[in-house]
């Protein structure tokens, strides 16, 4: 491959990576078994692979996209009609939906990432390119949004969709060692750079829409929270500034631990992402608040607006849409606020069939600002001695129903591909699953390979006759 | 030649292979995902929420149904809340000024020596000559004035001289006086040089008391007496140099005024009270006030004897053709006019036309929309007599048209027209429109809005042709009271096709009837807590895709 073709090869690779930020959950969880993967210490740093030192090849060493919806797929929006014409059914979408949706997707990119291994320790650092949204809607909210509030007549809507978004770039400093045959202890502190941020908070917007003479009674409690997305982010936008001048710094620690308390079981756990990051730059804060007093429109007063001497009708609207506006306090601010990532807690249960088989269970928690979800998983692996390592497993993930997974990483001397997903089949009927996604790359591997041992040899003696 | 593939080292070979593995897994995932997977045909997508909202509301008392906005349109509420409507106007207004007015009055005099008087000038050097004259005062319709207080006017002395000689002007006038001083004033005539020279004075005679009848032997006249004085200097002085004096009374307005002003007759242009309750009233329906009055109200502060009267007073309807003449005016009105001793007091009479001295209930029910009223005064019908008039005296009539709301209505009718222009509603695939009503009014009405082009052919209405939109309220027990609403919902639905309609629309025609308890045939009070409150609110189903 020339130089050339590399390049465009690379560059096209990397926009769709960047393409798939907008529609791709955290970690597969598939790749938390493949022993001799590098990556696999993101999601517990005690974890180091087997060999002595591993280099990731920037952008191509972990690609990993997930994305998850437990409201509706792909085909349940997008749907053909007998003329084969696609269109959007929203109605059939919102119809599949639960009383309370999420929608989660990830993206991450492994800029840089090496590790090397020295006596009973391992250290590894990472430069991580990581995209990351949580949103949380309710059937009720979609319901509104599509039908509108007549549909809703005489009752409460609680329309409080929750987003949580943020694009962010990881720099890494991971140490795992073995602290005895028993325990492998490792940590990562993480420096973050902050790039786009969005997370809405409050209470939401209540509204009861009358039955019977349609009058709106409404009150707010919600705040929009945004860095680099407003226009002055765009404004004299430079490529160099955007990727390193912000000043939207933070830090994180994540921590885990392996322990073998007998030969044959496996116990492991981490938390991930423990720490925060502080925007300051291009942020805007929206916020609406009727502080506790009900919004009430009761339309237009016949009598002010037929006989007021003094306003004509067009300032009179305006000034009742001024009211309007006034009576839901909006108001936008840019002062710096703190974000806390989403934590995420692992923990897995390994029975060690044989030295190269296991089956694990392994749990995972991500705590984001509006939801808190469980996802489970039980898997196989198996590992050949040094060039293969395979896991097959039954992931249930974000609330969607249950999805066969697999993944492998396999060794050619210096190098490694791998690939995982929590859903194969998913990857190619991705029209009608809830969950899809994958992580996947190249890394270049030393020490991987047994080096061929000449078994000592017996120094025999010259026969004496020989003498 | 050896293949190239040879000569490339293992390891970068094993490269190109990775890539080309990871490679071919990225386009795997991606073959089965293409740009026409979310090209969606938007227009044979569907979202069209229907969003309700209310549009507009309104709580209807009787002072808007009154128009009491109007300056001239009262509502009586009394302790038990019952209304009675009060429309008034003055049909008649008159002042001192119509009837006195006293123009500028000038007087010119001129002052010359004879022979003799020359030679004591030459002798003496000083010569005085006096002069007295009457100002006979010129004043409209014959009136004969006595004395007055005056309240403006300005004294014009001014004279031009044609003696080589230096000279004073004393102006006295005896029957004018300002605090028991007479009024006097020098004006000084000094040579120049050059003849003839000029000079003038302006004195105001604010709070001045004139007296014009000469001592009682006369009116309108004032005696003016003039001393010139000449001081001579050796210039010649002959018989054909003299002093002319023009004396002016100019923007003479009194305070008050004593004496006669003679028979005057004096007739205001027809006036009008509007009863707006029937501006908008049409058709053969009926409308009943039960006791309705008309009330004139006069007052006077003119000292002058007055005979009055209404020479006419008709209603006239909307059309301004049919009229009824009111019966049952007294003749003369009764005007009382006050005496000396009641200077500036304002005397006050009425009467007041109802069922039992007049026509007035077939007036009302004749839904007039103006009262047109024409009255006449004459000033000292029985001849002559001591006047008085202040500046401020005026006699004015008020008429107050009383309607106690308590009659009937059947068939009611009012009619109005509103332009319309709305085009905002091109998105709208399906619109309902709810109007919510509930009256407390003991009246029923059907209501019909009829949106017409612009030449007013009908393009669509809203309400079934004798339709109870506005169910009345029920009075239950003995108190005239309406104590249950009359309610109802009205749904109307306009399609596409129905909205196009109305988006040609140029002008809604609204037509109300209003009909009382059992067909009109009951008379019911009006209270002022009764209300008709109305809201309407629109579900409209937009097009959004």
């Amino acid at each position: 491959m020339s130089g050339m073709k590399l390049l465009k090869t690379t560059g096209i690779l990397t926009l769709l990576q960047f393409g798939m930020y907008i529609y791709a959950s955290g970690q597969q969880l598939t790749s938390y078994n493949l022993q001799f993967l590098p990556q696999r210490s993101y999601m517990n740093p005690s974890f180091a692979p087997i060999g002595k030192m591993h280099i990731g090849i920037p952008v191509f060493s972990g690609v990993s996209n997930s994305y998850t919806n437990n409201g509706f797929t792909y085909s349940d929006l997008f749907r053909r009609t007998n003329d084969n014409t696609l269109i959007l059914d929203f109605g059939n979408a919102i119809n599949n939906m639960a009383a309370r949706n999420y929608m989660t997707a990830h993206a991450e990119t492994e800029l840089v990432s090496f590790g090397m291994k020295y006596k009973k320790n391992y250290f590894s650092f990472n430069i991580t390119e990581k995209a990351d949204l949580n949103f949380n809607y309710s059937k009720s909210f979609m319901e509104f949004m599509y039908e509108g509030n007549a549909a809703s007549l005489g009752t409460v809507q609680q329309l409080n969709p929750g987003l949580e978004a943020v694009h962010y770039r990881e720099y890494g400093l991971a140490w795992a060692k073995e602290l005895s045959k028993m325990i492998t202890a490792g940590v990562r502190v993480k420096y973050l750079y902050g790039m786009e941020q969005v997370i809405t908070k409050g209470k939401g917007i209540t509204m009861y829409t009358d039955p019977v003479d349609f009058t709106i009674t409404a009150n707010t409690d919600y705040t929009i929270f945004t860095s680099g997305l407003d226009s002055n982010a765009f404004n004299n936008f430079e490529f160099g500034n955007y990727v390193t001048g912000r000043k939207n710094t933070g830090y994180a620690i994540d921590a885990g631990i392996t322990l073998k308390p007998v030969q044959t079981i496996e116990l492991t756990a981490s938390v991930i992402d423990l720490g925060n990051i502080k925007w300051v730059t291009n942020n805007a804060i929206y916020h609406t608040n009727t502080n506790q007093e009900n919004f009430v429109y009761t339309g237009i007063n016949l009598d002010e607006f037929i006989n007021s001497d003094s306003l004509d009708a067009e300032t009179y609207l305006q000034t009742i849409g001024d009211s309007l506006y006034d009576s839901f306090n909006m108001t936008t601010t840019s002062e710096s606020y703190t974000y806390k990532l989403p934590i995420q807690f692992y923990f897995s249960a390994s029975y060690l069939i044989s030295p190269r088989y296991k089956v694990t269970a392994l749990v995972r928690n991500k705590s984001a600002y509006h939801t808190n979800y469980t996802d489970y998983q039980f898997s196989f692996t198996g590992k050949s001695k040094t060039w293969l390592n395979y896991t097959v497993s039954i992931n249930k993930v974000n609330k969607t129903t249950a999805t066969p997974g697999g993944g492998f990483a396999i060794n050619f001397r210096n190098n490694q591909i791998y690939f995982a997903s929590d859903n194969v089949p998913g990857l190619f009927n991705w029209k009608h699953t809830h969950n899809s996604g994958f992580r996947a790359g190249l890394n270049i591997m030393f020490g991987t390979w047994l080096k061929y041992m000449k078994p000592p040899q017996p120094k025999l003696e010259e026969p004496s006759a020989m003498k | 030649m050896k293949p190239t593939i040879i000569c490339i080292p293992r390891a970068i070979l094993a490269y190109g292979i990775n890539h080309l593995l990871t490679l071919v897994v990225f386009l795997l995932l991606l073959s089965s995902c293409s740009k026409d997977d979310f090209n969606a045909d938007l227009d044979k997508s569907t979202w069209a929420p229907s969003i309700a909202f209310p549009l507009a509301y309104a709580e209807i008392g009787m002072s808007d149904m009154a128009h009491t906005n109007d300056s001239s349109t009262t509502l009586i509420i009394d302790n038990n809340q019952f209304c009675t409507l009060i429309y008034h106007d003055k049909i008649f207004d008159l002042n001192a000024t119509q009837l006195v007015q006293i123009p500028d009055q000038s007087n010119q005099t001129q002052f010359s020596l004879n022979n003799s008087e020359i030679l004591t000038l030459n002798n003496t050097g000083q010569v005085q000559v006096a002069q007295s004259q009457d100002i006979s005062f010129a004043v409209s319709q014959g009136v004969e004035i006595d004395s007055m207080i005056l309240k403006n006017c300005n004294l014009v002395l001014d004279c031009s001289s044609g003696f080589p000689a230096n000279s004073i002007v004393r102006l006295t006038i005896p029957g004018m006086k300002k605090n028991g001083v007479v009024f006097s004033e020098i004006l000084s005539l000094n040579y120049s040089g050059t003849n003839p020279f000029t000079n003038l004075i302006s004195i105001p005679l604010h709070n001045y008391h004139i007296d014009l009848t000469k001592n009682g032997t006369t009116n309108n006249t004032l005696t003016l007496n003039y001393v010139v004085t000449l001081n001579g200097n050796g210039a010649g002085v002959t018989t054909s140099n003299s002093i002319q004096c023009n004396t002016t009374f100019q923007s003479v307005k009194f305070q008050i005024m004593y004496g006669y002003v003679g028979q005057q007759s004096l007739a205001n242009l027809p006036d009008s009270v509007q009863l707006s309750i029937f501006n908008n009233a049409t058709g053969l329906g009926t409308f009943t006030i039960a006791e309705p009055k008309i009330n004139f109200e006069i007052s006077n502060s003119i000292g002058i004897p007055f005979h009055a009267s209404i020479s006419q007073l008709t209603a006239m309807n909307s059309n301004m053709t049919n009229f009824i003449a009111a019966t049952g005016i007294p003749d003369p009105l009764p005007v009382f006019s006050p005496v000396i001793s009641q200077t500036a007091q304002s005397l006050q009479s009425s009467f007041i036309l109802d069922n039992n001295n007049s026509n007035i209930t077939d007036l009302i029910n004749a839904k007039p929309k103006y009262l047109i009223a024409q009255a006449q005064v004459t000033t000292n019908p029985s001849g002559y007599g001591s006047n008085f008039i202040t500046d401020t005296s005026r006699l004015f009539m008020d008429v107050r048209v009383e309607l106690p709301l308590y009659g009937t209505a059947n068939d009611f009718k009012i009619m109005d027209t509103v332009p319309f222009n709305y085009s905002d509603l091109e998105k709208v695939e399906n619109l309902t429109l709810r109007m919510n009503v509930e009256n407390w009014f003991p009246i029923e009405s059907s209501l019909q809005l009829v949106f017409t082009d612009a030449n007013f052919v009908p393009l669509d209405t809203l309400f079934l042709p004798g339709e109870v939109v506005i169910p009345s309220g029920i009075i239950n027990g003995s108190n005239d009271r309406v104590t249950v609403a009359g309610k109802k919902i009205h749904d109307h639905i306009f399609d596409k096709t129905r909205i196009s309609r109305i988006l040609n629309a140029e002008n809604i025609l609204i037509m109300a009837t209003a009909t009382t308890m059992q067909q009109g045939n009951t008379n019911v009070k009006i209270f002022n807590d009764y209300k008709l409150k109305l809201t309407i609110g629109a579900i409209a189903k937009m097009k959004i895709l």
